[in-house]
């Protein structure tokens, strides 16, 4: 549709230019100022930091009294293996190729020691084929003279590279004297082997502090069922949120820019949004790599791979094969009630995940233990794992719990669940 | 693949051809405008459509219901050609300096580096996050299995259900009388797809964020915020971390009332600044929608009618003393007497300084709870808002130094002021605290203030840098974009 009343272009004129619109050559002014003031800013922030933060004070007080203090270098080929498959191979690297397979597939690899912890307060690690993996988590383990029964751990970051570094100074059980040290290895190889080169602790240094800041903003972080519920930004505990450092190079950045306005009698108004806006896109570019690095693993479970597969893929496979099980082998069609039971009454992982893949079949999935007044002829007793007090006699086909019982069919058993239908209620148990 | 296309891009051109002849009568508009809005009310009215559908006892059939949005679609462009047009401007081509072409470039790099990220991992990742796979997605599985709206009830009305009765109960304790909009969009590219386990069902969480992004750039354009501001308003906002999470980890509600409550808050500002009673109504439109995507949606839909209400009445200051003493007034009754009424066909509805008691929404029992640490924390440690909440607050007390003072709020800042309220009574006041403690739900709340909280800060920035187009130039820019 044509406009019926136009004003025309020409009327307009060169009034287009509005009030705040600057030139190029204003807007690399404004821009040269205000990478100047985030640069003033970041000078005396770090420098302020390394100064006058008392954390650091606390370790830079420690280090002065030991100056002598070297790194302290554990070779792979002098870690020990306790649990779990490994060799040595050329240059003294240690390589692990299994995991043990218990309760949790893990391996343990580690030296007999004695140092002060006070000694040294990072540790530089250079373990080649790690992954982006949910599944794979390398603990740093240490045992003290002062506590000899327990095992200590920190989790040791990841960032897509093979070396990595951590501030063992921040943990509240790094103190006393190290009697052993290594590394506690969970998760899933994936038929790559583990290169464990060295572990170095080193004693503390500002510049040692700075790297490992960074190194904590950039390591990864993998999607967690909390992810959609918070972001840290941080390993947990870690030594300095990359927002409040973001916030406050650009605050002072700001106030850096109103100075030499005020000084300079001059506006530079743009500068001020270069100054916010830098930060930002900096805070921005490290979410992004941590996405980056999600979705490389997100490719490497589920690419080119159908649903099902990708639930093979995906977190609980072992849920998603039983309820696939149960659902083509064993139910009905959907429209039985079932009760689903577990031995937790809270919404657990297992308890919802199976529901959800057990859908479109009508499930009560809120109990230990059956309801026994509700339940009705032909309804259906899902038991995920075995519930404790819960118990199944095959000779009467008997369900028994907390003096009750049901008579019912057992129709399937497996490690993870065992399903039953209803004959019929039965009076109350004596006691 | 063409069924899944036509589930996304049907209701939007449905609603954007509606929201084009509807917006156009105002004389203030513009494509980013249809593009966001027309997308929500689209896929809003495709759910709507499924209801009605349902309850005139017809079978739920894709390409039955895709006809009847083709219909309404084609009607819409119809009414389009025979509209009578309002007075229209000549498009104007607003020369751009070359650093400006340069932001520009760089926010929308940035946006679709982010965006063609969150994408693949949309696409290649099976419903991952908690409450979509416990709350919202278990409905629409069972009314696709089913071809119908089986009904959810509580856990004691499907215990004591009859055994000829078909009822299903599920997830968390109120999740079965959750509205159903959102079960129903899954619906909706369920039948596309023709089967109810596919990532491509929740494309739509995608759109929903170009539609939002889409509405705030063409409302700012609008309010003449520059071309470079706007830009930079949705990189902002678009590349939140905590609103990519809910992209990426789709199946969530949340998003959707973020993007309706945000939207419906810019069509106020809309109305509020230019008095186009189209816009007016389009945020009531917008609110009812809120109160359909999500129970807090019903109190964030309150907030815009409440707002809306604020705008059209402009009482002297002699009938505000009096309103605000009735209100003072009403407050001490509640402390002390306490206000418990029956309403029929509502429920009960009760306020005292113990709890309150509202209908449909719940309980909840009233004490102060010191949340101030987490709240301070996921606002300003952790890195879900970036630096947002930092600006926000630098740039209120800007304004109110620059203002000398304290000046009647925009429409924005009220909704603003009045959502905030509202979560922060929720969680330092009521037994919800122990969700921000745990930050389980905290910034699922605050999410929905972030389309408005940017909106507000560019149009602060834009009046503190003087970079706000005049008004003749905003007339005659926006149809070029």
């Amino acid at each position: 549709m044509k406009p019926t009343n136009a004003i025309q272009a020409s009327t307009i004129g060169s009034s287009n230019r509005y009030r705040g619109r600057i030139s190029n050559i204003e807007f690399l002014s404004n821009l040269g100022i205000s990478l100047l003031a985030l640069a003033l800013s970041a000078l005396i922030l770090v420098t302020g930091y390394l100064i006058f933060s008392p954390e650091v004070a606390k370790h830079t007080q420690a280090a002065g009294r030991n100056e002598e203090i070297g790194p302290h270098l554990i070779r792979g080929d002098d870690l020990r293996v306790r649990i779990g498959t490994a060799r040595v191979t050329e240059g003294g690297v240690m390589q692990l190729s299994g995991l043990y397979t218990g309760e949790d597939d893990r391996a343990i690899l580690s030296q007999g020691t004695s140092f002060a912890a006070q000694d040294y307060s990072f540790i530089e690690y250079d373990i080649r084929g790690r992954h982006a993996t949910e599944k794979e988590t390398v603990y740093l383990l240490w045992r003290t003279a002062e506590n000899p029964d327990r095992v200590f751990n920190v989790p040791l970051p990841w960032r897509g590279n093979n070396a990595g570094t951590a501030f063992l100074g921040m943990q509240s059980d790094w103190h006393g004297q190290i009697t052993e040290i290594g590394l506690d290895i969970y998760g899933d190889l994936r038929e790559q082997p583990l290169s464990i080169s060295n572990l170095t602790l080193l004693p503390f240094s500002s510049s040692e502090l700075l790297h490992t800041i960074w190194f904590e903003w950039t390591a990864f972080r993998g999607w967690t069922q909390k992810s959609a519920n918070r972001l840290h930004g941080t390993p947990e505990h870690g030594i300095l949120s990359p927002t409040l450092a973001m916030s406050a190079w650009s605050g002072l950045g700001l106030i850096i820019l109103a100075g030499i306005s005020r000084l300079s009698r001059s506006h530079y108004q743009v500068a001020y949004t270069i100054a916010v806006v830098v930060p930002w896109i900096v805070l921005d570019l490290i979410w992004q790599a941590n996405l980056t690095a999600q979705l490389e693993e997100t490719k490497f479970l589920f690419a080119g791979k159908s649903q099902h597969e990708k639930h093979l893929a995906d977190r609980s496979p072992e849920l998603y094969e039983y309820a696939e099980h149960l659902k083509n082998e064993v139910l009905p069609e959907p429209g039985a009630r079932i009760f689903l039971l577990q031995d937790s009454k809270k919404m657990t992982y297992t308890r919802v995940k199976a529901q959800y893949y057990l859908l479109p079949h009508n499930i009560f999935n809120y109990d230990r233990f059956p309801r026994k007044k509700e339940i009705r002829r032909g309804d259906y007793i899902l038991v995920l794992g075995t519930v404790e007090g819960l118990e199944f006699s095959p000779e009467t086909n008997t369900l028994r719990w907390q003096g009750k019982s049901l008579l019912v069919k057992r129709v399937d058993s497996r490690s993870a669940g065992s399903l039953y239908q209803v004959i019929k209620r039965r009076k109350k148990h004596p006691a | 693949m063409i069924g899944i296309v036509t589930s996304l891009l049907l209701p939007w051109a449905c609603g954007a051809v509606w929201v084009h002849w509807f917006l156009r009568k105002s004389g203030r508009w513009n494509y980013f405008l249809v593009a966001g809005h027309g997308y929500l009310l689209g896929i809003f009215l495709t759910t709507v459509l499924i209801r009605t559908w349902f309850s005139m006892g017809l079978p739920l059939n894709f390409w039955s219901i895709a006809g009847v949005i083709l219909a309404t679609t084609l009607i819409g462009i119809a009414a389009i050609c025979t509209q009578a047009a309002p007075a229209g401007q000549t498009p104007i081509y607003s020369r751009l300096e070359k650093w400006e072409l340069a932001a520009i470039a760089l926010f929308l790099a940035l946006i679709l580096y982010r965006y063609t990220t969150i994408l693949q991992e949309l696409l290649l990742r099976p419903l991952f996050a908690w409450d979509a796979w416990m709350n919202w997605a278990p409905k629409a599985v069972v009314w696709y299995h089913y071809n119908a709206l089986v009904p959810w009830v509580s856990v004691l009305d499907w215990l004591s259900s009859p055994a000829n009765t078909l009822v299903y109960t599920a997830g968390a304790g109120e999740a079965w009388k959750y509205p159903e909009t959102i079960p129903l969009l899954q619906l909706w590219g369920m039948m596309a797809m023709e089967t109810s386990d596919h990532t491509f069902i929740y494309l739509p969480w995608f759109i929903a964020a170009f539609a939002l992004g889409f509405a705030l750039y063409g409302h700012l354009r609008l309010s003449g915020v520059s071309v470079v501001m706007s830009t930079l308003a949705c990189y902002l906002l678009l590349n939140l971390p905590f609103i990519n999470v809910h992209v990426a980890l789709a199946g969530y509600a949340d998003i959707w009332l973020t993007a309706a409550f945000g939207c419906a808050v810019f069509a106020l500002h809309e109305w509020g600044n230019h008095r186009r009673w189209q816009y007016g109504l389009m945020a009531l439109l917008l609110a009812v929608m809120c109160t359909q995507l999500k129970i807090p949606g019903i109190i964030l839909g309150s907030i815009v009618c409440l707002v809306f209400l604020s705008s059209i009445l402009t009482p002297k200051r002699r009938v505000w003393l009096i309103l605000v003493a009735a209100f003072l007034a009403c407050l001490l009754y509640v402390a002390y007497i306490g206000l418990d009424l029956s309403i029929p066909g509502v429920g009960r509805l009760a306020i005292s300084v113990d709890g309150i008691v509202l209908p449909y929404i719940g309980q909840y029992k009233i004490a102060y709870h010191p949340v101030y640490e987490a709240i301070i924390n996921t606002t300003l440690v952790m890195i879900n808002w970036n630096l947002l909440w930092y600006l926000f607050t630098v740039l209120c007390l800007v304004t109110v130094v620059n203002e000398r003072g304290f000046g009647v709020p925009s429409l924005v800042l009220r909704s603003i002021l009045l959502t905030l309220l509202f979560i922060l009574f929720v969680y330092f006041f009521t037994n919800r605290y122990i969700y921000a403690m745990d930050y389980t739900q905290v910034n699922r709340a605050l999410i929905y203030t972030t389309p408005l909280l940017v909106f507000y800060i560019m149009q602060a920035l834009s009046s503190l840098c003087g970079s706000r187009e005049t008004d003749q130039h905003t007339r005659l820019s926006h149809q070029s974009h």
